[in-house]
């Protein structure tokens, strides 16, 4: 994990030690992240392909604007140059594996401390399972996924990724919005 | 003696609360204000007043409060101006009297009120004119000393703060009868709801005044209806929040206090929450503020609004008099008679301005007189005594009493809907001002909107809420209102001041007198807008709601318009004062901005970095060893060893962009004032880019990586606005061309690898097969290479320094290790890291422009990069590049600058002129951007924008810094110091 995550990010139990944490997130490990943006004209068959092809348990594809995807995935069997040989004359691949911190994020509270960072309607009726935001939390980028609520979680589970040079300020400030409900930082790696 | 009633209240009686005023001990009950348990332990002189220092007390029970303002806690948490109002009693709550001295019952600055003929309105304008130098250091201290609120703690806040953002469909604002029914409906309905309520406690005046809903108490319908509101999913119930300003597009802001009502917020709690709501609709149930009456020495503790001294009896339990009068023009101001009464106060008279009153208040009155006329003045020293009445015949009555109760009407509190721009309109019929054109989505409902009786508040904002509800596409769930009794509501509003001896003041914050206002009026400053300026009428942190509608009738009657003809001052955000903190949030300290940290900061913090701010980023500025304690000897050091053996530097900064697609190449020439077609696939070459308006945007590499795949470089300051210049392009101008590109920026963690020894260095991390002897990676090259442990990353020879360099990028998760393994490989080939300011000063030996050069006012013929821009393709800035204007040899051109006496130090920014020619502007001939002491020439040098200056190599000018009072004979050069054939970073 050393490898992969900046140092201010460690285990353990942040602001209200007691109680069931309201806030629980652990440290996803990327083994690829990918932009895949579609080739001029190609972006509707492609949007199709990647579904039909990559969707699915190991990979997951984002929609981040017209004609562009995210492809995401804790495996590493997939290199970002294999996608660009899949998809060679109708997208553009640019490997991005290292560009993000991606958490996973959820919890009881989970949308009211991120309401704290994020100008955007997390609620359930609106921001729904599988849905993408590209946004801002607190003036740093970020994009956010709603994943399908876990079986014996109350909560809501997201994805959220964040450069990894804005790492640390948008850590201290996650953690300053998580502390009132208690936050805890998982010293597993998902999955 | 104890002011408080044996029973009653909305206060908690089981719990006593200690609290301290002026050091002085007191007790009152968790449900308070500090005002009610103030006046519960009979305090009434609670402040004194801004400029005359008069004595004053609580005069009303809300956020409206002029008067009682008080320090709140001690030491870095000491807050100046909290209205003593609607601070919610705590355990241990300190408070102090502001702007006294030496204390609140004698105060020697009370002395200003015999001078009041000198202090009038604007007098500070006029008086302390001459000698023109005592202002800023005599008489303004002294004004400042005399006059103001409270003082500040100057320690930081230990509290945090914090920002939030809620979205919902209807959002209400207010929690009275009319609030409630519009939060009801919406919730009945489905809808996402948020109540935001100023008060700790639901209910508006129904927790003020006796109100018979249906079958029983106002306030038992009130918890009754919360309780079904907290019980229904999407709706929010934010007590203790005060929607403060209304934005665009249904945003509007909130603070809620969530700790302002304990000692200190518990830990890891926020003390105040900042909320941005985003309402697809909006209702506004703010309700109406009381309107004080004119008269001479209305200002004496003891005077208070007939609201107040219902919701101090009624809501507090506190009888806030013994023997009252009551002074109103209205008829629902006798409601506050009955609860006089109910508390055990003698009702000295009712005192009403309006003859057709008389039949109906004799039923009020009972036992007491009642006098149909006008009161004059207040009489009393620190405390209210008596009133002067003058009667309809003429007759003047004296009646002791200890309060008067007053009321002129009510205005609703109209603020928000006035934010976005549109001024209300005076409704002269109804005696209000109301809102004419609401800002988009919000609709208002009750007493805020003109409707002034409880049956009327509770069906508008049921109506208000359905309408709202329809837009929306949401069916509403229909609600029926309680049975309201009937309510006294006739009102003739009394606008004239009758003519007193006393001080007749309109704003009691600002003591601001009719007098003031009929100064203000004679100087020419007669209008609504003008008469706050000069008079300060309406402003600080009452914002004139107790004093606005007064000051406009006095206007009124001064300039023979009517009140609707002055109009109103112009409503701003925000409602009630924000603490800074708030509007802060978070974002304090280290964390005022987002911080950008390199791949390898943990490790250069290892090292002693001191960091510098660039941009977002921080970035080692020099790394100074044990001994070093100024900044120069560890960058001379740093330097030197770069240019002798070999450095490292993380330059990962740069704005990195990748792109692909059959188009890229077009692109590129599009974007880049040279060209790129002869780029072979593995080299890279240094390419220049012009605004729209000829003039350099910015500067970097592009690498040829594949046929169809570039990487190119931006400045780090630049970096995003280069991504933003092509996604325009791309997405407006260039639709049609096939080319896909994205950030990378994060992807890569870069080093600069820069000296002599750099190759034998990098030979020693790269994996054995990869060759990059001088014939097989040259100058320039660029491409994928392994590293020894089987990492992929990408080699460049690049060099900033001058020297055999090269830039090695790895996948940003490597890049700590790969830096430390650089740093232990050369070890014993004398490896330094090296910062941003070696960077600079090698970057300036060899003549290279960077910020201080690319300042979006420099053409590329300027900066000597003219022979780049070509001539064989079209690219932005293309044909106002060839503009003869850019090219002019009568503007400045880059040179290099150094000492004539070899030794004097250079400094940035100073002006070129003539050794001659006098030190005025028609001589300035250009000046210094950049500076740096040269380890390598053992001097200081400099780069510099000359007037002609490529002719004038050799020549002698002066060198002059008017702000550091230097002059420096400096000789024109070249402006590449070192190595000018760049044979060293072609070796």
């Amino acid at each position: 994990m050393a490898e992969t995550l900046p140092t201010h990010f460690a285990p353990g139990r942040y602001g209200k030690a007691d109680g069931r944490p309201g806030v629980q997130v652990c440290a996803r490990r990327i083994g690829l992240l990918a932009s895949v943006i579609a080739r001029r004209g190609a972006a509707k068959t492609l949007a199709a392909t990647l579904e039909r092809e990559l969707d699915g348990d190991v990979l997951t594809v984002l929609g981040i604007a017209p004609g562009h995807w995210w492809i995401e995935s804790a495996s590493s069997a997939r290199s970002a140059d294999d996608l660009q040989t899949m998809f060679e004359g109708s997208a553009s691949v640019f490997d991005l594996t290292d560009s993000r911190v991606v958490l996973e994020i959820g919890g009881p509270r989970i949308r009211e401390a991120l309401a704290k960072m994020l100008p955007i309607d997390l609620h359930p009726w609106v921001f729904r399972t599988g849905d993408v935001a590209v946004t801002i939390a607190s003036h740093i980028g970020v994009t956010l996924w709603r994943m399908a609520d876990a079986q014996t979680a109350d909560a809501p589970q997201y994805r959220l990724a964040v450069a990894r040079s804005y790492f640390g300020s948008f850590w201290r400030g996650f953690v300053a919005s998580a502390a009132e409900y208690g936050c805890e930082v998982s010293p597993e790696v998902s999955p | 003696m104890s002011a408080r009633l044996p029973s009653g209240g909305l206060i908690d009686r089981t719990r006593r609360l200690r609290f301290s005023f002026d050091g002085r001990r007191h007790e009152g009950f968790a449900g308070d204000t500090l005002a009610a348990a103030l006046l519960a332990d009979g305090v009434r002189l609670v402040g004194r007043s801004f400029k005359y220092h008069r004595p004053r007390g609580v005069l009303t029970a809300g956020p409206e409060e002029p008067n009682a303002l008080v320090e709140l806690r001690s030491g870095a948490r000491r807050e100046p101006n909290t209205r003593a109002t609607v601070v919610e009693l705590y355990d241990g709550l300190e408070a102090q009297s502001q702007n006294r001295w030496p204390s609140l019952r004698f105060d020697l600055l009370a002395l200003n009120g015999l001078f009041s003929p000198l202090l009038g309105a604007g007098f500070y304008y006029k008086t302390f004119m001459w000698p023109a130098a005592f202002w800023e250091k005599v008489y303004e201290p002294l004004i400042r000393r005399a006059a103001g609120l409270g003082s500040l703690s100057t320690a930081p806040d230990p509290d945090h703060y914090e920002k939030a953002t809620a979205f919902c469909d209807l959002l209400v604002v207010g929690s009275g009868p009319a609030g409630l029914m519009a939060a009801l409906v919406a919730a009945r309905s489905g809808a996402r709801v948020i109540l935001a309520e100023q008060d700790c406690l639901f209910g508006g005046r129904c927790l003020s005044e006796r109100i018979v809903l249906g079958d029983g108490s106002a306030h038992r319908w009130v918890q009754s209806v919360v309780a079904e509101l907290a019980a229904t999913p999407g709706v929010r119930l934010l007590p203790r929040t005060t929607v403060v300003g209304t934005y665009d597009h249904g945003a509007y802001t909130a603070v809620e206090r969530v700790n302002d009502h304990v000692a200190a917020p518990p830990p890891f709690e926020p003390r105040q929450r900042l909320w941005r709501i985003v309402a697809k609709r909006a209702v506004l149930a703010a309700g109406a503020l009381e309107r004080p009456l004119v008269f001479g020495d209305n200002d004496l503790p003891g005077v208070m609004l007939a609201s107040a001294v219902s919701t101090y009896i009624n809501r507090y339990a506190v009888r806030p008099g013994e023997r009252a009068v009551l002074y109103a023009d209205n008829d629902h101001a006798w409601a506050t008679v009955a609860d006089l009464r109910a508390a055990g106060a003698e009702i000295v008279a009712i005192v009403d301005p309006r003859p057709d009153a008389r039949a109906r208040a004799a039923v009020v009155a009972r036992d007491a007189p009642l006098l149909t006329g006008v009161v004059r003045r207040a009489l009393g020293g620190r405390t209210l005594q008596g009133v002067e009445v003058v009667g309809a015949d003429g007759h003047v009555h004296r009646l002791d009493c200890d309060l008067l109760a007053m009321s002129g009407g009510w205005a609703p509190t109209l603020h928000l809907t006035s934010h976005l721009g549109a001024k209300p309109r005076w409704d002269a019929e109804r005696s209000m001002f109301l809102p004419e054109q609401l800002p988009p989505g919000l609709l208002v409902a009750g007493a805020a909107g003109g409707e002034l009786t409880t049956a009327a508040a509770l069906s508008t904002g049921i109506r208000i809420a359905e309408g709202s509800l329809q837009s929306l596409g949401i069916a509403p769930r229909g609600v029926t209102p309680p049975v309201a009794g009937e309510e006294a509501d006739a009102w003739t509003p009394l606008w004239r001041a009758p003519s007193s001896r006393g001080k007749r003041f309109i704003d009691f914050q600002n003591d601001v007198t009719t007098d003031d206002l009929e100064l203000a009026h004679r100087e020419g400053f007669g209008a609504s807008e003008h008469a706050k300026r000069y008079t300060t009428l309406g402003m600080a942190t009452d914002q004139g709601k107790t004093s606005a509608l007064n000051g406009l009738a006095t206007l009124a009657a001064l300039t023979g318009k009517s009140i609707g003809e002055v109009g109103t001052t112009t409503y701003r955000p925000p409602y009630t004062p924000v603490a800074i903190g708030a509007l802060a949030g978070h974002h304090r300290g280290p964390d005022f901005r987002p911080t950008r940290l390199t791949p390898s900061h943990e490790w250069a913090r290892e090292q002693g970095a001191v960091f510098i701010e660039s941009g977002a980023w921080l970035r080692a500025q020099y790394f100074p060893r044990a001994g070093e304690t100024d900044w120069l000897p560890p960058v001379i050091r740093e330097v030197q060893a770069v240019r002798s053996a070999v450095g490292l530097c993380d330059v990962s900064t740069l704005g990195k962009i990748e792109l692909k697609g059959p188009d890229a190449l077009r692109f590129i020439e599009r974007l880049y004032a040279n060209g790129w077609q002869t780029l072979a696939v593995g080299r890279a070459r240094y390419g220049v880019m012009l605004r729209e308006d000829g003039r350099v945007m910015d500067d970097g590499t592009v690498a040829r990586l594949g046929e169809q795949h570039w990487f190119m470089t931006t400045t780090t300051a630049n970096a995003v606005a280069v991504y933003q210049h092509m996604q325009h392009c791309h997405q407006v101008l260039w639709p049609e061309l096939d080319v896909q590109f994205t950030s990378v920026t994060e992807q890569w963690a870069q080093f600069a690898v820069a000296g002599p020894r750099s190759r034998e260095l990098l030979r020693r991390i790269l994996a054995s097969g990869e060759d990059i002897s001088n014939d097989a990676f040259p100058y320039m090259a660029a491409r994928a290479v392994t590293l020894a442990d089987g990492l992929r990353g990408r080699l460049f020879r690049l060099s900033f320094s001058g020297e055999l360099a090269y830039e090695i990028a790895v996948p940003a998760r490597h890049g700590d290790a790969i830096i430390r393994r650089l740093a232990a490989a050369g070890e014993d080939l004398g490896v330094v890291p090296y910062g941003l300011e070696a960077l600079g000063v090698m970057r300036i030996e060899k003549g290279h422009v960077a910020g201080n050069e690319l300042t979006g006012r420099t053409s590329a013929q300027q900066l000597g990069l003219g022979r780049m821009l070509s001539t064989q393709k079209d690219y932005i800035g293309a044909r106002l590049a060839r503009l003869p204007a850019l090219d002019d040899p009568a503007d400045t051109q880059l040179v290099g600058v150094r000492p004539v006496d070899g030794k004097t130090r250079l400094v940035s920014g100073a002006h070129f002129l003539p050794l001659a020619a006098p030190t005025t502007f028609e001589h300035e001939q250009g000046y210094m951007t950049s500076v740096a002491y040269s380890p390598s020439l053992g001097h200081w040098i400099a780069l510099g924008l000359l007037k002609n200056g490529r002719q004038r190599h050799g020549e002698r000018l002066r060198a002059v810094d008017l702000l550091r009072s230097q002059e420096t004979e400096v000789e024109i050069c070249d402006p590449v110091f070192i190595d000018p054939q760049g044979a060293r970073l072609r070796g």
